[in-house]
């Protein structure tokens, strides 16, 4: 016998020193290493200390007999599989038989063929050596079907045999016991609308058809799981018979991977707030949707609505009410759209054919496919426009809304999805700015007007750069002192090219761009500037007021900057005054706090511009350190009936009673001015006395006092 | 029957032949001297274990006699006899032909007869 065993111990146990002393030469020999026992008690001893990989152990031992150590070491985990030879008497059979029930592996009789016994340790180990890896490769297999959740089946047909691992039973959270006899127990733990489905692949395997199928089972705590099944042949018994058919399956339960699919897709294609598809879902939709129109020559419509200043329903309602009410607007539009697909559709599945879908904050997406001729498309988009404006009941309160639509169509306007969604943007924005029209459709012009927007964008920023912006002023006056006591800062643009261009246009431009944090920049040096040339010429109180937009106030820069600049130019603070709209001011009411506050610290006053028009609380005006409320020429134009009178006297009474100053813009008659001075307001900003003018003119007008109207007895 | 033990392979002048014959030797003589004693005394549960165990031990080694008369005593205890003083001086002229043998065949010297224990008939 050759070749080393080098790794292989052996445990010897024998009361005889001879046979032991024999079997460790023989095994030497075959190249093993060897360790004795003279009893049973040493041999359990010394086979927990060194975990032989072998035993040779014989049967007639005094004190612990062969017998009783085999049974000990079976009971072990470490003995449990180790292979143990008995050394059984020649004609022993009673002894063979009961090494066979004690666990022994083998046996071989006194006298020992030394020789022989080496050839059956080999075969013996190479036996266990086999068993252990079929162990380690089911408990392997066990343990991967466990961590995969992973059950496995076999089926025999005829005898309708199901055999199922214990994983599988624990998939439907029950066991063998509890889960029912036969392939069909399974039809009772599925969900109820999987049954037939479950039921129609079972009918087909029951004639060899193999099947992958997904269905969702019901736990006994009632809990849903999905799980992944495949099943196939285990035989092939040729084309014709079925006898002795078995088919094999194995299950997974994939309930996370279908539960994080959903949220990826919920995440990626739906809005958290609405469940409505998302812009990203309304692109998928529209590009599937102009393919399918190019391919049937069909058309498509794409309208974008929009809210009008849903923001101010967030700021004066809270943006919980506010949401609530885009809620209740989504599901409106749906129900409008007849949009029946699922707002979360479950499981996997094909995106659903969308028709409405949320866009932006207070922007929906409305898809129409198939569409008729233009009128029919308008006429649904007039129909959305009311369900918007149709009254929204939130607990304590009504709110009416209006809303605009522009409307695209393909072919008719463009053939390309982006295009197409981008063509019905357009008409809505310039509804939203311009027409004021409820529904826009989109035109060439429009598209042109776009683009000359666009440019114009280009051009704004070169004047900034450039300082082709003009600043002029309009002086107000204290009609009881006849004398200008500020004037209003108002920037103007001579564009080189194209003339004036209005400033709601490049402003609205500006603000959109981010370009107004410049621009103001720009005014406010201009501003420093001029009052520290105009020196003298201006009476020490005179105030100078700039407007400040909503992205400026939000600014974090603001404060620094209003600093810089008024450093840079050398001019007291006091000379300055910014004006903000309500709507600004209201926001964000704890930021307007810190920030007026810090204004007033430089020793900067405030006015609240077109005060009236937005939704002031008296209660926050008196929070905010503000100076100064500008009644909104639109109340000065009213001043013609008794009701005009009443809200101005209001307004005026407020401003008094919170000991704020108040200045009427936009006076443009006497009967106006008069009515305002006989209300107690004595501050008026109007063409009835001037128009901007330039710094140098204003100065003029300070000393001529040409400005004045003619006066009258007061 | 000796020379084919293991780590002996037919050599004479092997460590483990004379080590094997040793253990023999010194084993047997205590064996045969406890049988002798247990059978005088009738310790029946004793005598078989012995005789088991002599049983294989002789029969490895060859000590052919001995290990028939082992196998013979065991066979008939376990149908429920006694050993008789007769069988016990059988087990004394088996070793002593056995002891015999193994001088005339030089496989134990003198000297290591001697370092074992006195004579059996003692």
């Amino acid at each position: 016998m050759t070749g080393s065993h080098n790794n292989t111990r052996v445990l010897i146990v024998d009361d005889d020193p001879l046979t032991r002393m024999m079997a460790v030469e023989a095994l030497r020999e075959g190249g093993y290493s060897t360790f004795e026992a003279e009893n049973g008690v040493q041999a359990l001893i010394t086979f927990n200390a060194e975990h032989p990989d072998l035993v040779l152990l014989d049967v007639m031992m005094p004190g612990l007999s062969g017998f009783e150590v085999c049974r000990r070491l079976r009971a072990t985990p470490s003995g449990e599989l180790v292979p143990v030879i008995m050394l059984t008497g020649l004609e022993d059979s009673d002894s063979v038989e009961e090494a066979f029930h004690v666990g022994a592996t083998d046996f071989i009789s006194k006298p020992i063929n030394w020789t022989l016994l080496r050839f059956r340790i080999r075969y013996v180990l190479r036996s266990a050596q086999v068993m252990k890896e079929l162990v380690r490769s089911k408990d392997s297999l066990s343990s991967a079907q466990r961590i995969a959740r992973l059950g496995s089946w076999e089926w025999f047909v005829q005898a309708d045999d199901a055999q199922r691992s214990s994983q599988y039973y624990r998939l439907f959270g029950q066991h063998a016991d509890t889960f029912g006899e036969g392939m069909l127990a399974l039809i009772a733990h599925v969900y109820e609308p999987d049954r037939a489905m479950v039921h129609a692949a079972l009918e087909g395997a029951r004639q060899g058809i193999g099947y992958q199928l997904t269905y969702r089972v019901v736990w006994p705590d009632g809990s849903v799981r999905t799980l992944l099944e495949t099943a196939e042949r285990a035989n092939d018994l040729g084309a014709e018979s079925l006898d002795g058919l078995v088919m094999e399956g194995s299950a997974q339960d994939i309930t996370e991977q279908v539960e994080a699919q959903r949220r990826i897709r919920q995440l990626a294609y739906f809005d958290p707030l609405t469940g409505l598809p998302n812009r990203e879902f309304f692109r998928e939709g529209l590009l599937a949707a102009t393919a399918r129109c190019l391919r049937n020559d069909s058309r498509c419509a794409v309208m974008v609505v929009d809210i009008d200043r849903f923001a101010r329903i967030n700021d004066s309602l809270g943006p919980e009410r506010g949401d609530q009410v885009l809620q209740v607007i989504g599901h409106r539009l749906r129900d409008c759209m007849g949009d029946r697909t699922p707002a979360e559709p479950a499981g996997g599945g094909g995106l659903p054919r969308l028709k409405v879908a949320r866009m932006a904050a207070d922007e929906f997406g409305i898809l129409v496919t198939d569409a008729g001729p233009v009128e029919e498309v308008l006429a649904i988009a007039h129909k959305l426009v009311q369900v918007v404006c149709a009254p929204i009941r939130v607990p304590g309160q009504e709110i009416t809304l209006s809303a605009r639509v522009g409307v695209a169509l393909m072919p008719d306007h463009e053939i390309d999805a982006d295009a197409l969604l981008k063509a019905a943007e357009t008409a809505l924005n310039r509804a939203k700015r311009i027409t004021r029209d409820q529904v826009a459709l989109f035109s060439e012009e429009m598209k042109v007007a776009a683009f000359l927007r666009f440019t114009l964008e280009g051009d704004l920023r070169r004047a900034i750069g450039e300082d082709e912006l003009k600043v002029l002023y309009q002086p107000i006056v204290d009609v009881n002192r006849r004398e200008i006591v500020k004037a209003e800062a108002l920037v103007r643009w001579p564009h080189v090219s194209r003339g004036s261009v209005p400033p709601p246009e490049f402003i609205s431009l500006a603000e959109e761009t981010g370009m107004i944090v410049p621009l103001t920049r720009a005014v406010m040096e201009r501003v420093c500037n001029d009052i520290v040339q105009l020196g003298d010429a201006l009476p020490a109180d005179f105030r100078v007021s700039i407007n400040l937009s909503g992205v400026n106030f939000m600014d974090p820069q603001l404060i620094p900057t209003v600093r810089a600049v008024l450093e840079g130019a050398g001019l007291q603070a006091s000379r300055i005054e910014f004006e903000l709209t309500e709507t600004v001011l209201m926001r964000d009411l704890d930021y307007a706090t810190t920030i007026l506050a810090q204004l007033r610290e430089m020793g900067i006053r405030v006015a609240v511009d077109d005060f009236g028009t937005g939704y002031s609380s008296l209660a926050y005006l008196r929070r905010l350190a503000v100076d100064t409320l500008k009644i909104d020429r639109s109340f000065v134009s009213e001043l013609v009936d008794g009701q005009g009178v009443a809200i101005v006297r209001a307004v005026i009474g407020l401003a008094h009673s919170l000991g704020l100053e108040v200045v009427a813009e936009g006076v443009e008659t006497v009967a106006q001015l008069e009515t305002l001075r006989d209300q107690g307001c004595h501050l008026i900003q109007g063409y009835l006395f001037a128009r901007p003018m330039s710094s140098r003119a204003l100065a003029q007008s300070l000393v001529s006092a040409s400005i004045l109207p003619v006066d009258r007895p007061v | 029957m000796l020379l084919g033990l293991p780590g002996v392979n037919g050599k004479r002048e092997s460590p483990m032949l004379q080590r094997l014959v040793a253990l023999f030797v010194t084993e047997t003589v205590r064996n045969v001297r406890s049988l002798q004693r247990l059978i005088a005394t009738g310790d029946s549960a004793a005598v078989k274990a012995l005789v088991h165990k002599m049983k294989s031990g002789c029969f490895a080694i060859g000590a052919l006699r001995l290990a028939a008369l082992a196998r013979a005593l065991d066979e008939r205890m376990k149908s429920g006899a006694e050993p008789t003083p007769t069988e016990a001086t059988g087990f004394a002229e088996a070793w002593e032909g056995c002891r015999q043998a193994l001088l005339d065949e030089g496989l134990i010297s003198m000297e290591l007869w001697s370092r074992v224990e006195g004579p059996l008939e003692q």
